[in-house]
């Protein structure tokens, strides 16, 4: 332990620190990600992302091989309730077609242009958020796989976020739990439509509604409806890409807003593959909606 | 090495640390804040002045891998280091457990000067129970790994004596 006995004078050492920390704050703010500073966080980003990549792999295996060791006297078990998944899945193959069909009709009931086609690049998510006060992923893909910032990520269960930042090998994606993230959603039934937006530290995302006037159908959204991204004119999320769900309800009496917790239908903790659109949204579009 | 490169180094190495591997050792949906720990262990074995630099060094380090503004993490491990290097001088004996009480109080407070830095610059989603609580779980990861970062840091910066190889008589 060290006794310090130096009195005020050399304080001017903290004063300085503390000076130069609110003048970066200040020019960051102002910057965003184009200048020096942004570029410092690029390069950062991926000098440690071989780093990222090495680790990810090395926890990666070891708690594969925990799961393997704690699991072992249930895999016989799953082993035969998985054969009775895939005699069921081969059931569903069976009806596939049907509900192709039926789903394509269901879109084209609602006009969600869904892009289909767009093309995208695969990628595998390598770490999560460094910090505790913000819901961010980082992929191993970045620029040169033609990834660029504002770019859609969505995963085989719903819209996942959204590019940050990239860099040559990777790139950042804002979660939409993110409280910085706003996704402009559209209830399948009825077709209200809001925007959906992150919480602080939760993992649920909350949209607030206005009731229609009297002519249109009354407000009968109920726990369980799904909510789609609307990529209504000036969205940075194509339409169409499932969101989450309907957790809970929470109606004020006496006024005509209604305010939903949506859970996402991704399960971001245990997110591994995402898929980044090349898809860019209109010039018009603002920032993170 | 002279002290300032092994300084450096353990800047380094934390800053790596937070950004490239702590993220992938998530428990109960948090991380720690190596940079704050990193500033106590210092702020023990240095004092308050060298403390606030390494704070300062390791915050601005980790702020590159943050959405928010960059030197809030920098201003926090700062006040943090300054602050825990003034507490430790006052202090007449060295408790037992003062690596995770230093560790875990670099945590809470360092936590709150960063939502408070950050909602002052307009990150009003920091102003919640719900960082609070993210804050606490933090702080607790922060005091298991605090043992680990002292002893990183005392043997990082132990000065080595040269050896007294003959007697010289002037």
């Amino acid at each position: 332990m060290v006794a310090y006995r130096r009195g005020g004078s050399r304080r001017y050492v903290l004063a300085l620190l503390l000076l130069t920390a609110v003048t970066l704050v200040t020019l960051d703010s102002r910057s965003g990600e184009s200048g020096v500073l942004g570029f410092a966080g690029r390069a950062a980003h991926q000098v440690v992302s071989p780093v990222a990549v090495g680790v990810h792999a090395v926890t990666g295996a070891v708690a594969d091989w925990f799961d393997g060791v704690t699991s072992a006297g249930s895999l016989k078990r799953e082993n035969d309730r998985l054969r009775q998944d895939l005699a069921e899945a081969e059931s569903k193959a069976r009806r596939g077609d049907a509900a192709l069909q039926e789903n394509r009709r269901y879109k084209d009931l609602l006009d969600l242009e869904v892009p289909e086609d767009a093309e995208a690049v695969t990628a595998d998510v390598i770490l999560g958020p460094s910090g505790n006060y913000e819901s961010t992923i980082v992929i191993d893909k970045g620029s040169s796989a033609g990834i660029a910032k504002g770019m859609p990520v969505v995963a085989a269960e719903g819209l996942v976020g959204r590019v940050v930042e990239v860099w040559p090998n990777g790139a950042k994606v804002l979660l939409i739990t993110d409280p910085r993230s706003g996704v402009s959603v559209r209830m399948v039934r009825p077709r209200l439509t809001g925007e959906a937006e992150g919480r602080a530290g939760r993992s649920t995302l909350v949209l607030d509604l206005v009731e229609p006037a009297a002519p249109a159908p009354r407000f009968d959204v109920v726990v369980g409806d799904d909510a789609v991204t609307s990529g209504l004119e000036g969205s940075v999320y194509p339409p169409g890409f499932l969101v989450g769900e309907v957790l809970s309800i929470e109606s004020k009496p006496g006024t005509t807003l209604h305010r939903l917790i949506v859970r996402p239908f991704v399960d971001f903790s245990r997110l591994e593959i995402v898929r980044v659109l090349r898809w860019t949204p209109s010039p018009a579009a603002p920032e993170g909606r | 090495m002279g002290r300032g490169a092994r300084l450096a180094l353990l800047v380094a190495a934390t800053v790596v640390l937070q950004g490239a591997v702590f993220p992938d050792l998530v428990v109960v949906g948090t991380v720690p804040d190596l940079t704050f720990v990193l500033a106590a262990a210092v702020a023990y074995k240095e004092g308050p002045d060298t403390a606030a630099v390494v704070g300062f060094a390791a915050g601005l380090g980790a702020d590159l891998f943050l959405e928010t503004p960059l030197g809030l993490t920098a201003l926090s491990g700062a006040l943090v280091g300054y602050g825990l290097g003034v507490v430790q001088a006052s202090m007449l004996r060295s408790p037992r457990w003062v690596a995770p009480l230093l560790g875990g109080a670099a945590g809470i407070a360092g936590g709150l000067i960063f939502a408070a830095a950050g909602v002052v610059t307009g990150s009003e989603v920091l102003a919640s129970w719900r960082t609070l609580q993210v804050m606490f779980r933090a702080s607790v990861y922060d005091a298991l790994l605090a043992p680990l970062v002292f002893v990183a840091v005392a043997r990082g910066l132990r000065e080595e004596r040269e050896p007294v190889t003959a007697w010289r008589i002037r």
